[in-house]
């Protein structure tokens, strides 16, 4: 039976609906990036990374693997211009995926990249079988 | 330069610790420093396939998500319990297997971006080649975590209708996040069917390489993760495809 719906399955990918916010030459709605940050009130947690637009995903992806990267290269990589990026660097350290490196100096702001987020506890039983566990 | 490698499933049961353990041991038979970690810390089990007693546990994972030790004091050489000569060397990272520690981490939960930390620390302190990380099955936020910074990503499935559905979405998941490298292997294939036709029709409908495509082996069930497959069946077809694996994750 895995084999039938291995050959029916069509593939696509439901990424292919994230796209459709994406513009032809590739960039992203800058405002509607902005709006979502700022009106956002928890950090940026793993389960965020598959949301955002492209190009600001596929960015955000390469920064969270390197770790670090600089406002140029973010501004470079997301085809905004070096304010619209500081704009957005700063509500993502707002948002604590960023924090700006001591590495930082006039000619150029780092930031480190950290993902975190809490994992959820479970709820705690009526019969309190943690106690019996301790 | 050093490689984060993420083994998932989307369900239970793939042998993912099984093959995470054996791509560890064929890694550092290549001479390699191998960090492995057990972040399947409500079910831990790949220190059973090193041979690791608990009585030998310094330090788990869990210890060091309450900051009780350094990511450094809770990895544990187990190069010695592969019983075979290896080149390199195996660290273990295990969870706790106490009832009460599964307890705690279930009900008080843990910031999962002290794993993001803690992974990038181990790596660098012990200058490791590899860091392996097993785990947990399904899609939660470490798991999520781990892939986002995992330079390949494994991904078993078996030929069943459940892992079919779940792997269509772990893929997509690993494609969302950028992952540079995807590698699939299909396990547990029950020996009548064509192992080749099944790796073309895998690859064709996920438009992902199949690094291997392993038969069902009664050795394997009679080894009953008593030890690492690969050691001591160094000639058997399964290690002939966990080999091209390990292959594909050095490239």
């Amino acid at each position: 039976m895995w084999r039938q719906k291995l050959a029916s399955k069509s593939g696509k990918s439901s990424g292919d609906d994230q796209s459709a916010q994406a513009a032809e030459d590739g960039s992203f709605d800058f405002e509607r990036a902005l709006r979502e940050l700022r009106e956002r009130k928890e950090d940026i947690r793993p389960s965020d990374m598959a949301l955002f637009p492209e190009l600001l995903r596929s960015t955000l992806n390469f920064a969270i693997r390197i770790g670090k990267i600089s406002l140029t290269d973010f501004a470079n990589m997301t085809k905004l211009n070096i304010s619209q990026a500081r704009q957005l660097a700063e509500l993502l350290v707002a948002r604590n995926l960023f924090h700006v490196s001591a590495l930082s100096n006039s000619k150029e702001t780092f930031y480190e990249t950290r993902l975190s987020a809490k994992t959820r506890p479970l709820g705690r039983p009526t019969s309190d079988i943690w106690k019996k566990l301790d | 330069m050093s490689k984060i490698v993420s083994v998932h499933s989307f369900r239970g049961g793939t042998g993912k610790s099984n093959t995470t353990a054996n791509l560890a041991a064929l890694l550092a038979m290549d001479g390699a420093r191998v960090g492995v970690v057990d972040t399947d810390i409500n079910s831990p089990g790949i220190h059973v396939l090193f041979n690791f007693d608990e009585s030998e546990m310094r330090h788990s994972l869990n210890d060091y998500l309450w900051g009780k030790c350094t990511i450094e004091e809770a990895a544990h050489d187990v190069t010695g319990h592969l019983g075979a000569e290896v080149k390199g060397q195996i660290f273990l990272i295990p969870s706790s297997i106490k009832p009460g520690e599964i307890a705690r981490i279930l009900r008080e939960g843990y910031d999962v971006g002290l794993l993001n930390d803690g992974f990038r620390d181990v790596v660098q302190r012990m200058k490791l080649d590899y860091l392996m990380i097993d785990t947990h099955p399904g899609l939660n936020e470490e798991t999520l975590l781990s892939i986002a910074i995992s330079e390949a990503l494994v991904i078993i499935m078996r030929p069943d209708s459940q892992d079919y559905q779940g792997t269509a979405v772990t893929v997509d998941i690993a494609r969302k996040l950028d992952v540079p490298k995807i590698i699939m292997l299909v396990n547990k294939v029950p020996q009548k069917f064509d192992l080749e036709d099944v790796k073309a029709r895998v690859e064709q409908q996920y438009g992902v390489p199949v690094a291997a495509v392993l038969p069902h082996s009664d050795e394997m069930m009679i080894l009953a993760s008593s030890g690492i497959f690969t050691l001591q069946y160094p000639d058997h077809p399964i290690t002939k495809g966990l080999r091209n694996v390990a292959a594909e994750i050095s490239k």
